[in-house]
């Protein structure tokens, strides 16, 4: 069974324009997948929408995670069941601090799980963990979550909670953007820690770049709300070297 | 002019019941006091309750308050009082036993020295009774110096008819590391009438001394009762005060407070404020800065429900030149709760420097609940800095998907984001046991206003 199975997806603002327009995608366990396309091209939608943000609609179509209908499913529902979205624009919320809210979040799923609640000091330990990983500063921990982050400083936050929560399938967003090449690295090193054979990723990015450190095994390009072309990573090489354009006359790949 | 004439009689009969018979007085009134009071009742008689047609009070009606009666409860029986349950079980919910902190009872505006602790050295406390048998020269040169009768008539009233007060006077230099907690109760005695309350407080501090001053204002008793407040503070030359206050009053009761405060050169003000109970609140608190490099933080929070209507009205007078200010005022309400906001920010001409900035913001958890923002200006240096913004909506939904889609169900992204709302308000009180005993009330009483 595959882990995630989107099937025939059609999606867009509720009481908008469709983005996404038939969208097919099957990502295995173990598997590292990348979606890349120009911008506009539906690929935060698509993440929003995997995720369950009530902004958007799905219209038709179905998506399937470990077996469970994914869209029956409200957002804390699919974080329990291993989703896991690193936001593109990571939102900030002042006077809640990072590590209470990490704490609670990880205790819901371990609940959920069947698994029992951290306490502070384990969980504590486990965070520090993560941060050292992600070469976070331990101020980090008494800050309000993404409260005057830099926009690197916020997309570290995002692998760092990842790299906490442990999920079964991570969507990126556009986690490179942002970042110098030192941060870009220790990002790539956050998420290449996490690769493993009953885990799926899906790395969302416009540029190649990221993707010379996290290697994916499947490359699909997105377009007008579709995947227009999938491969394996030297399609990502080839969209660096020619731009989109050239895909233009192609046929639509299935999936 | 001729129409005042022929409707005073009329007005002074009715208002006239508010003011204090000779015999009830308990306290031996010296003549300077005497004028003050006879000054402050004339205008009173003259001027009557604010209604919603003076601009600073269209948005909080007191008609309904001030047309009820009120009986009265004096030191005697506010003594006795003292002794029922209720009021036990009220002076002990505020608990404040982890900041070791000094305790100072007042019921109904009297002070008493019976349930209070003793005053730490550098600190003198006493009721006016005491203050002025024995002389105390800040208690003659200071009062009524910053709240004057004819800012409104609930100050005025407060001159004519407080029967006690209390007199806090921290020496030159004194850093008493214990906060003062002043717990003030309005009670009265079934079966009588709510208590009408004229509270007045008199804080001094000297130059280079630092206090805290917490007061809870507290209400027991099943008819509704009103309390007055007025508030002086003067704070010398590079003092510094921390007034914390939490309004916890019964939701039948109600309070209408008039605090003042002026700051020397390079003195210190640090204000918070948290509302979370009554029917109608109104906090009044003007602050001039009368020194240079005199700097205020103003601070609130509020929680409402039901009916409730909390009003802040706050005025930063930038007197003098090189001041900083800081202003944020947070309010959440839920049901068909209202809330006011008015910061008036007034740049007097010479006030080069002034750096103020003034936020407001409101959540409002039902479509039912309203809140007035309203900024007020008035800047007459060229040199100067001031920003003010206000916000007002409901929970952030980007905020509320983020900490669900890590896994909080809504309901707990929902307290997540009320309770950070108010913590970055709490988070700027300085004393940190207090600032613990503040966030505790808080998450208790969040749990009321949006059941988690
Ligand atoms: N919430 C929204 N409201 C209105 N339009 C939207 C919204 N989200 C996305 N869109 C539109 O849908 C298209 C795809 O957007 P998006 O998914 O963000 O693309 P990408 O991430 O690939 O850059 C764009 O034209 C964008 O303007
Ligand atoms: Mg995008």
């Amino acid at each position: 069974m595959a882990l995630l199975e989107i099937k025939d997806l059609h999606a867009g603002v509720v009481g908008g324009k469709e983005i996404l327009r038939g969208l097919n995608l099957t990502i295995n366990a173990g598997e590292v997948h990348a979606i890349m396309g120009p911008n506009g091209s539906g690929k935060s939608t698509l993440a929003q929408v995997l995720a369950g943000r009530e902004t958007y609609e799905v219209t038709s179509g179905s998506v399937m995670f470990d077996g469970k209908d994914l869209l029956e499913l409200a957002p804390e529902e699919r974080a329990c069941e291993g989703l896991f979205l690193a936001f593109q624009y990571p939102v900030e919320i002042p006077g809640v601090s990072t590590s209470y809210f990490l704490k609670s979040a990880l205790n819901a799923i371990r609940k959920h799980r069947g698994e029992s609640e951290l306490d502070a000091m384990d969980f504590l330990k486990l965070l520090k963990s993560k941060m050292k990983l992600l070469e976070m500063d331990q101020s980090f921990l008494g800050r309000s979550v993404n409260e005057g982050f830099s926009g690197g400083e916020k997309k570290r936050n995002e692998i760092m909670q990842m790299a906490v929560l442990n999920p079964r399938l991570a969507v990126l967003d556009e986690t490179d953007s942002g970042l110098d090449i030192d941060a870009l690295k220790i990002v790539s090193n956050g998420v290449n820690a996490l690769r493993a054979p009953d885990r799926g990723i899906l790395v969302v990015t416009h540029y190649q770049r990221l993707l010379d450190y996290i290697v994916p095994d499947f490359v699909h390009v997105l377009r007008n709300g579709r995947i227009i072309k999938s491969g394996d990573k030297n399609l990502a090489l080839e969209l660096e070297a020619r731009g989109y354009g050239w895909l233009e006359q192609e046929q639509p790949a299935a999936v | 002019m001729t129409v005042l004439a022929v409707e005073k009689p009329e007005r002074t009969r009715s208002l006239d019941r508010f003011m204090p018979q000779p015999h009830q007085a308990a306290m031996q009134v010296p003549a300077w006091l005497a004028a003050l009071r006879q000054a402050a009742a004339e205008r009173f008689l003259q001027a009557g309750f604010p209604t919603i047609h003076d601009e600073e009070w269209r948005l909080t009606n007191v008609a309904p308050l001030v047309e009820r009666s009120y009986g009265s409860c004096k030191r005697q029986e506010a003594l006795a009082t003292a002794r029922e349950p209720a009021v036990v079980a009220a002076l002990k919910a505020v608990d404040l036993s982890d900041a070791n902190a000094v305790r100072l009872v007042l019921i109904n505006g009297n002070f008493i020295p019976e349930l209070s602790s003793a005053a730490p050295a550098g600190v003198t406390v006493r009721g006016f009774g005491e203050a002025i048998k024995a002389g105390e020269p800040a208690l003659r040169n200071l009062l009524g110096k910053l709240a004057l009768p004819e800012h409104h008539g609930f100050v005025a009233l407060n001159a004519a008819a407080f029967d006690d007060g209390l007199f806090i006077d921290v020496a030159p230099g004194s850093t008493p590391s214990q906060p003062l907690h002043i717990v003030a109760l309005t009670h009265h005695v079934a079966p009588h009438d709510g208590v009408l309350a004229h509270p007045r407080l008199l804080l001094n501090l000297g130059h280079h001394a630092k206090l805290t001053v917490l007061t809870s204002w507290v209400g027991g008793g099943a008819s509704p009762s009103l309390t007055n407040p007025v508030m002086e503070a003067f704070i010398g030359q590079a003092a510094a005060l921390e007034l914390v206050k939490v309004v916890s009053i019964n939701d039948g009761d109600s309070h209408i407070a008039s605090d003042y405060v002026q700051l020397a050169d390079a003195a210190n003000l640090r204000s918070f404020v948290l509302n979370t109970g009554g029917a109608v609140v109104r906090n009044n608190l003007s602050t001039v800065l009368d020194g240079p490099a005199a700097e205020a933080t103003l601070n609130g929070l509020s929680l409402s429900r039901g009916c409730q209507h909390v009003d802040n009205h706050t005025l930063l007078d930038h007197a003098r030149e090189h001041c900083p200010s800081h202003e944020l005022y947070k309010s959440i309400l839920a049901d068909q709760a209202s809330g006011v906001f008015k910061g008036r920010i007034l740049v007097r001409p010479g006030a080069q420097k002034t750096d103020s900035k003034q936020t407001s913001k409101a959540i409002l958890l039902s479509d039912e609940a309203t809140m007035n923002s309203q900024p007020q200006l008035e800047i007459y240096a060229d040199d100067v800095k001031c920003t003010h913004g206000s916000t007002t909506g409901p929970l952030n939904d980007e905020q509320l998907f983020y900490l669900r889609s890590r896994g909080l169900d809504a309901t707990r992204a929902h307290a997540f984001l009320t309770y950070a709302f108010a913590a970055d308000a709490i988070n700027r009180i300085s004393h940190e046991a207090i600032r613990a005993a503040i966030n505790q009330r808080v998450v208790e009483r969040l749990h009321e206003v949006a059941p988690g």
